[in-house]
């Protein structure tokens, strides 16, 4: 997308949320059983949202930077539907598939809104999700030859959609991690479902011999699933920055104390200051690292840590000031204040910690 | 990742800092290469520092004016000290993100600040708001280094609140006599001239009435003491002015353009005030002198508590680069967010504070001497530690004023709470 065409892309996006997720909206949906709402996730759908994946040409995956305002979006309104099963890891997995028919296929199930994936990585315990005790064995048996998988997998989000999910698991084979696709309606997998702390639906999965399909090698798909991952996440970040900044400048203007606006006490100025600036420099890196993810840049894990930590840090920072900056109404479930600060501690738990993401920085100058 | 200038090239690697796609496709519409004038810079900074210069550069000692008007110089022989200049007036017309490439590779090789009074400020204003026979006066001097410049902005009474000054120049026949007291004014020690901004009009807005003038500090009643500052070094005075005549040509502008004038100054060099490029370096100095010691059987470069805190500071140098590169190519679109400016000198100042004291902590481990006479060449006799402490440790305590000199940093959260808050 040109300047302009993303212009108008935001401004369709902030329309959309006017009318779609005011104050007496968002709430609602949340109550539905799904966690969010099917029929916001069926007009995505129908706005274009899914053909920003669709790819110029075979080879390449449509660029990120197009992905940004939706995010922001997304992040803003605090939308729940499932963005990441269609939008995120799924993506950058089947990028890595050799086969050409076979990624044009679950891309374009992606794209038409008829298979959405999940996610299934992370393991208990581990947030960084690194070490992988799933494994994947081949079966020889009458009653079905193919890859069979077993193991567990921890908080796998947009369940509910998922028409499959991407797993990664030990190759028994050849002992190397590989992803792997398994039906959601698999014989031998269990979903354990639960509200997650931003109030969505997350379940953990447990596969005992499910059949599976073989879909690539894993430490490449894992590692640019993470990226694309973290990018979206501090993308959506934005988002809540943007709001929450927002209001906590609303608010301030509104209070009135000791016969004056709130905004009137350099204290609570120079606090909101510290706020817009970390939204601005959050806003430079998400775009920086966007782009050398579209370009492949050398550097890019290295990138990609940085704009975690300091994506996460940023908006800890600014969703912990706007709860206080918002007295006592900041706690209730009323406003979206408490719901930002909520979904904030989701985002940095769903690629492994900022504090991981730090180490990882120190472990190799 | 990060180099100290005399490693770093030489390895090579320390430099790989991908470029970004946005800043080579702007550098193109701007009609350069990014790539290659960085590497022309750096092969510039490798091969033609004076050894004198460079042995300096190495100790972090603190530069002479004929060095410094040296190294100038030698950037002119490439057009490069006024680069940034419109080609009418003799420079080379270069924008916002070339000027930026230049500084932060030059800063980066740990090369003398280039003292910014004539060239970047007086300059840039003398081609918008001079007349011919100023321009034709003063430019030449700045360009070629032969006339050093400095700032008379603050006052003793007008720090922060600028708009407050009293400096007075009342206008008699062909002169204006000048009577009161500039203050902190930057390297008036090695000045020939200072721009000053005067009060030719008392009453109405604070802001009305100030004017900007040209005064030859070899005039008769103008004295220049020094602030001894807690960092050892002499690099701010007092300029008193006794019935000082300025001639009226001196006059930029018309009277009451001061204001106009100093805001426009603000704007030229909001983004150099960053100092990324040293951020760069200091962090280069800070992994060398880790690598340099050890802590028990291991180096301290090893040890978890110091790669967490370097760690840190990485993702601090990478964020405000960020920004500062998003603000350069908003600036070279004409364009300029509400935030940036101010953003970049509370970040800048703060991260350069940061580094300082790591690179501090770590030299505290054999004690703090402040031998600082090795501050402007070799000491004689004996030397605590590292050569290097005395320049380090007069680099941490400047560092101390990058928060509070060109506006403080509580300014500027007050200016970027009436910008983008509007209060």
């Amino acid at each position: 997308m040109d300047d302009d065409a993303l212009h108008l892309f935001e401004e369709t996006l902030a329309r959309y949320n006017r009318e779609r997720y005011d104050a007496g909206q968002w709430s609602d949906y949340g109550r539905l059983p799904q966690g969010h709402s099917p029929e916001r996730w069926a007009e995505l759908q129908a706005m274009g949202c899914f053909e920003l994946l669709r790819p110029e040409d075979d080879d390449r995956a449509a660029p990120m930077a197009d992905l940004l305002p939706l995010y922001a979006a997304a992040g803003e309104a605090l939308w729940r539907e499932p963005l990441a099963t269609v939008f995120a890891e799924p993506i950058a997995v089947i990028a890595q598939l050799a086969d050409p028919a076979r990624r044009r296929a679950l891309l374009e199930g992606l794209i038409s809104g008829e298979r959405p994936l999940g996610y299934a990585h992370r393991e208990t315990g581990d947030g960084a999700a690194d070490a992988i005790a799933t494994t994947a064995t081949k079966s020889t048996a009458a009653s079905g030859a193919g890859w069979r998988l077993s193991g567990d997998k921890a908080m796998v989000v947009g369940v509910d959609v998922c028409t499959g999910f991407l797993v990664s698991a030990i190759d028994a084979e050849r002992d190397v991690p590989a992803v792997f696709l398994v039906d959601a309606a698999a014989p031998g997998l269990q979903l354990q479902r639960y509200r997650s702390i931003d109030d969505g639906i997350a379940a953990d999965l447990r596969f005992d011999q499910a059949p599976a399909e073989r879909l690539c090698d894993g430490a490449a798909a894992i590692a640019a699933a993470n990226a694309r991952g973290v990018i979206l996440a501090a993308a959506e970040a934005l988002g809540i920055m943007r709001g929450a900044n927002r209001d906590s400048t609303d608010y301030l203007r509104e209070r009135r104390q000791f016969g004056q606006p709130l905004l009137g006490f350099q204290a609570l100025q120079h606090r909101l200051v510290e706020m817009l600036m970390r939204q601005r420099e959050c806003e430079a890196l998400v775009a920086s690292v966007a782009e050398a993810f579209d370009h492949a840049a050398p550097m890019l894990s290295r990138q990609v840590l940085v704009l975690r930590v300091e994506v996460a840090r940023a908006l800890r920072h600014i969703t912990r000031e706007a709860v206080q900056l918002h007295g006592g109404m900041g706690v209730t479930q009323a406003l979206r204040i408490g719901r930002y600060y909520r979904r904030a501690l989701m985002l940095d738990s769903l690629h492994g910690t900022a504090d991981l993401a730090l180490e990882a920085l120190s472990e190799h100058p | 990742m990060f180099g100290e200038s005399a490693t770093a090239a030489q390895a090579g690697p320390a430099f790989s800092e991908p470029e970004s796609s946005a800043v080579q496709r702007a550098a193109v519409a701007a009609g350069f290469d990014a790539a290659r004038f960085r590497a022309e810079l750096r092969a510039f900074c490798r091969q033609q520092v004076p050894a004198d210069i460079r042995a300096r550069m190495r100790q972090h000692q603190y530069f002479t004016r004929g060095q410094r008007i040296r190294w100038q110089q030698l950037l002119q022989s490439r057009g490069w000290f006024v680069g940034h200049w419109p080609k009418a007036h003799g420079g080379q017309g270069w924008g916002p993100l070339q000027r930026f490439i230049f500084v932060e590779e030059l800063e980066r090789a740990g090369t003398p600040w280039l003292t910014h009074f004539g060239t970047s400020f007086l300059g840039p204003v003398l081609c918008a708001f001079g007349n011919d026979a100023q321009r034709a006066r003063f430019l030449g001097p700045i360009r070629d280094s032969t006339e050093w410049w400095c700032q008379g902005f603050s006052e003793p009474g007008s720090g922060s609140d600028l708009a407050s000054l009293k400096l007075r120049a009342e206008r008699s026949g062909g002169h204006y006599r000048v009577n009161g007291q500039k203050t902190w004014t930057t390297m008036a020690q090695w000045a020939d001239w200072i721009f000053c901004l005067v009060r030719t009009q008392a009453g109405g807005k604070p802001q009305q009435g100030i004017s900007f003038l040209l005064i030859d500090l070899k005039s008769p009643g103008v004295t220049v003491r020094p602030i001894e500052t807690f960092d050892g070094g002499q690099h701010v005075n007092e300029v008193f002015f006794d019935d000082v005549e300025v001639p009226v040509g001196q006059l930029v502008g018309q009277e009451g353009d001061g204001w106009t004038i100093a805001k426009f100054i603000v704007g030229r060099e909001r983004l150099l005030v960053t100092e990324i490029g040293k951020a760069w370096h200091l962090l280069g100095v800070l992994q060398s002198i880790a690598a340099g010691r050890r802590e028990g059987p291991r180096r301290v470069s090893d040890s978890a508590a110091f790669r967490r805190r370097a760690a840190e500071l990485e993702v601090q140098y990478h964020c405000l680069r960020a920004t500062a590169y998003a603000a350069v190519l908003e600036a070279e679109a004409g364009r300029e967010h509400p935030v940036d400016a101010s953003l970049l000198k509370i970040r800048g100042s703060e991260l350069q504070q940061a580094i300082h004291d790591a690179i501090t902590d770590l030299l505290a481990r054999d004690g703090l001497a402040f031998q600082i006479e090795g501050l402007g060449g070799d000491l004689e006799g004996y030397r605590h530690g590292d050569p290097r402490l005395p320049g380090l440790l007069h680099e941490h305590l400047h560092s101390r004023a990058a928060s509070i000199y060109g506006g403080s940093n509580e300014i500027q959260r007050g200016i970027i709470a009436k910008t983008a808050l509007h209060v």
